[in-house]
């Protein structure tokens, strides 16, 4: 099996769907990046991370559409395009911009479905880079998917290695409501075994990363390869850890959560997004209410502080979830204090 | 062969009394052949593996991963493939004369609560190694042991994996990270387990709990219909066919204490209450405050025997730290120490070593010196070279020489046969040899048995002197503290500052009396002070 990057998954995923279905598209900022330009070359850019790379000169103009820059126009002609029968792959080249067309998917995408009682399919999937650890500041750092999380109508991916982003990717464009796909720009370069082929995952299904006894770990996107190497530390004492990536934050796999908080009766929430109303909080409030009377300590979460991402390199190193706090926060769960 | 024969617990050196078993190399239903390797076990200071001396076909694995075991304890069962299982049945339920290998009786019981249903937390044993097609080719890939171990367990074709190791050989991580990323891997266990107890039930679309309590309590989770999402099998599936069929509801790991709630766990860690010992009279058998308090009143006492303290972490015991805690818990209690410090001048020593080091290749410690000359000290003084017995004292006719070795999460101390024997430069070098060895958790235990006196040396931390615990059956260790410059008045009566180094013999008094121990400590004064004759 071929060791590939998340970038190439994500980027063999979209071949492989265009390919097999004529409805589906691509659409974003640069996503070939010549369109209307003078330098006569029609592939310019790919997408701004190469993820949409050879899809314009295998798929033509007509499937592979560079937009204005404007993500109130994409999500909107992404939306329009689904209602009337095409399975449109948008862009949003950073999800801090999502702000710009929240309209479109709060109250447009994530409720055609309900507003017409069951008759309107939204077939779409919205591609949005996410997350810190690349030095690029406040405004193009920001794991924002708790927000999206919190609309209902909105099925929210969080995938954090290659395999993973590249089934997810294929169910996503496979199902009939809208989609957020969030690809953590630090992720890009990591590699693992993929098969070439068609395969998919479901939503709402966690993977468990290890299998252990003491401690549950929950940890999305980044924060997973950073556990890993923490609960294979562990392990080497004789502390074992079930390590659960939610994979979904929407539909999240409460089931496999709680099962395991129910076994350990510890639990340690690992999410790169600062603190208040976030997925962490989320998860942690669910065991609070729903495996209370087998917790053994109280829930830790570890997360980004409540401030913006920070510019300075020192800075942004001491905001993000580090390997040694996620050891530190498993010891101390295993403290019962 | 047309016997069962049992796979017992070695016994690897005259101290081991356990083994924890870390790693099945075998399958059920494997053939055994003569020098195969079976089974990786953890005494209190190596990992060693158990070697095949038999022929034959491997029954029945009685002890799960993990499992620690007194020696002569079943752990398996061999024998030829015409034996029916239900002869193997009877044979466990003891009807069967046990028909023993050469080394192997089986001093205990076989224990037969350890069903050989495996618990899938454990890796199972059919997953292991159970394509010998596969093992042959992954052996032709440059890899570690260990990752190839892995790759076999798991049915993981090496030749699949780019490797990030030395020289691009392939290494744990890269497994892992192949196997993380193959979910399809985790569950897929290597073809086919030959025999039966192990189930297929990573192929079931199931939570990963509800598959761990299947494998615990034998269920095959192919007969389940799942309520969870997308069909997928739940604990709740799992524990209401079990409740169907009779099975007991799986004990979950320590259950014996009662659910109780945050409240109450508090109240209980705060009193050094064990919840095990509290009677639970709240809703759903939960104990409450009440209860907690009820059982710090009951003469029982339930004193939790160990309480977490605050602002401590509880971290599992590793087999080596729990053996320390034995052997010297044992050795303070039962063996009568006292104590003899003495200071030795050491300008000799540094000044020769300073000589002998400049010397191309050679590169000999002070603790070597001190190693040779107690080796000397021995042969001068051979009443401190003995050991108590009930039975008579034993005496040495050499001494080998055992140096604590400090490493990762305790300490060894491997052994210079025969240091009275042998030249420094040899000391050194296979003290070196040793030390790495020890760092690398590498020894054997013929590296660590057969010590007569021990060398401890907390030097090189600045430490000034400090009192050994003996470590039995031997009857004396020699503490060494750092050298350390002082002014010294000289017979003519001058003062001199000279290296001085304070050294603490501590004795067994049932073997050795402070005369004796003096003596012993005069004559490695001599020794370290007129260094020369160290060198012959």
């Amino acid at each position: 099996m071929p060791k590939i990057s998340m970038r190439q998954a994500i980027n063999d995923a979209l071949h492989l769907e265009m390919e097999r279905d004529p409805r589906v598209i691509v659409l974003g900022e640069d996503v070939s990046g010549g369109a209307g330009g003078t330098s006569g070359e029609r592939e310019a850019a790919g997408g701004v991370f190469g993820l949409t790379k050879g899809l314009l000169p295998r798929f033509g103009e007509d499937r592979v559409i560079d937009t204005p820059i404007s993500e109130s126009c994409i999500v909107g002609a992404a939306n329009g395009a689904a209602l009337t029968g095409l399975r449109p792959v948008a862009e949003i080249m950073f999800a801090d911009f999502v702000g710009v067309c929240m309209d479109q998917l709060l109250n447009q995408a994530a409720k055609f479905r309900y507003m017409f009682g069951g008759k309107a399919r939204t077939p779409l999937v919205i591609r949005m880079t996410c997350g810190g650890g690349m030095n690029a500041a406040a405004q193009h750092s920001q794991t924002i998917y708790p927000i999206l999380t919190s609309i209902p109508g909105l099925k929210v991916v969080i995938p954090s290695n290659a395999y993973d982003a590249k089934g997810l990717l294929l169910t996503a464009i496979r199902d009939d409501d809208p989609v957020i796909f969030f690809e953590h720009k630090s992720l890009y370069m990591d590699e693992c075994e993929v098969p070439d082929g068609d395969y998919t995952i479901p939503f709402g299904e966690a993977a468990m990363v290890r299998e252990g006894e003491h401690v549950t770990v929950v940890a999305l996107a980044r924060m997973v390869p950073l556990a890993i190497g923490v609960v294979d530390k562990l392990a080497a004492e004789g502390i074992t850890c079930d390590l659960i990536d939610p994979r979904t934050t929407s539909p999240l796999d409460e089931e496999s959560i709680l099962e395991s908080v129910r076994a350990t009766g510890r639990l340690v929430v690992v999410d790169e997004s600062p603190p208040r109303c976030s997925v962490a909080a989320d998860i942690a409030a669910m065991a609070a209410e729903k495996a209370f009377h087998h917790l053994k300590a109280p829930i830790i979460q570890v997360t980004a502080p409540h401030t913006p991402v920070p510019f300075a390199r020192e800075l942004e190193a001491a905001y993000l979830p580090s390997p040694e706090k996620i050891e530190a926060a498993i010891r101390k769960v295993l403290s019962g204090r | 062969m047309n016997a069962i024969t049992p796979i017992i617990m070695p016994k690897w050196g005259l101290e081991m009394s356990e083994g924890t078993i870390s790693n099945w190399h075998v399958a059920e239903g494997q053939t055994l052949s003569r020098g195969m390797e079976i089974v990786d076990i953890e005494t209190a200071k190596i990992v060693n593996t158990l070697e095949s001396d038999l022929e034959g076909v491997v029954r029945r694995l009685i002890a799960p991963v993990g499992q620690t075991l007194p020696v002569g304890a079943l752990i398996a069962i061999v024998a030829d493939a015409a034996v029916s299982d239900a002869d193997i049945d009877r044979y466990l339920r003891g009807d069967t004369p046990a028909q023993t290998a050469a080394n192997s009786a089986p001093t205990s019981a076989p224990t037969l609560d350890t069903a050989p249903v495996i618990d899938r937390t454990e890796p199972a044993a059919a997953e292991r190694a159970a394509d010998p097609d596969l093992a042959r080719r992954n052996e032709g890939v440059p890899a570690t042991p260990l990752a190839r171990r892995i790759a076999n367990r798991h049915g993981v074709n090496l030749s699949r994996i780019t490797g990030t190791g030395r020289n691009g050989r392939v290494n744990q991580e890269d497994v892992e990270a192949f196997i993380a990323a193959n979910p399809a891997m985790t569950s897929a266990p290597a073809p086919a387990p030959a025999v039966t107890a192990a189930l297929d039930n990573r192929s079931v679309h199931a939570t990963s709990h509800a598959i761990r309590m299947a494998n615990r309590l034998g269920i095959d989770l192919k007969r389940l219909a799942g309520t969870g999402r997308h069909g997928r099998v739940n604990v709740a599936d799992v524990e209401r066919f079990a409740a169907a069929s009779g099975l007991t509801a799986p004990a979950p790991v320590a259950s014996i204490a009662p659910p109780a709630g945050p409240a109450a766990r508090k109240l209980a860690a705060d009193l050094g209450v064990s919840l095990s010992s509290v009677n639970p009279t709240g809703p759903k058998g939960h104990a409450t405050k009440e209860d907690v308090r009820n059982a710090l009143a009951a003469p029982a006492g339930g004193l939790d025997p160990d309480p977490i303290p605050k602002g401590r972490d509880l971290v599992p015991h590793t087999a080596m730290r729990r053996a320390i805690a034995t052997a010297l818990t044992a050795a303070k209690r039962d063996v009568p120490h006292f104590y003899l410090t003495a200071d030795i001048l050491m300008d000799e020593v540094l000044s020769l070593r300073g000589q002998l080091n400049a010397m191309a290749g050679a590169k000999i410690s002070v603790n070597d010196f001190i190693v040779r000359a107690s080796a000397l000290a021995l042969g001068d003084v051979p009443d401190v070279n003995v050991q108590w017995t009930d039975a008579g004292m034993r005496r040495f006719n050499m001494a080998n020489i055992a140096i604590a070795v400090a490493i990762e999460g305790g300490l060894v101390t491997p052994v210079v046969r025969d240091a009275g024997g042998k030249p420094l430069r040899t000391i050194a070098a296979e003290t070196a040899a040793l030390a790495s060895r020890a760092r690398d958790r590498r020894l054997t235990q013929a590296d660590l048995s057969d010590g007569s006196f021990t060398v401890s040396n907390l030097g090189m931390f600045g430490v000034r002197d400090f009192q050994a615990i003996i470590a039995p059956p031997q009857a004396a260790i020699l503490a060494v503290g750092a050298t350390r410059r002082e002014a010294r008045e000289e017979a003519n009566g001058a003062m001199r500052f000279r290296s001085v180094m304070s050294v603490t013999l501590s004795c067994d008094h049932r073997a050795i009396d402070g005369a004796i121990g003096a003596r012993f400590l005069a004559a490695l004064r001599q020794h370290l002070e007129q260094p020369l004759g160290l060198l012959s």
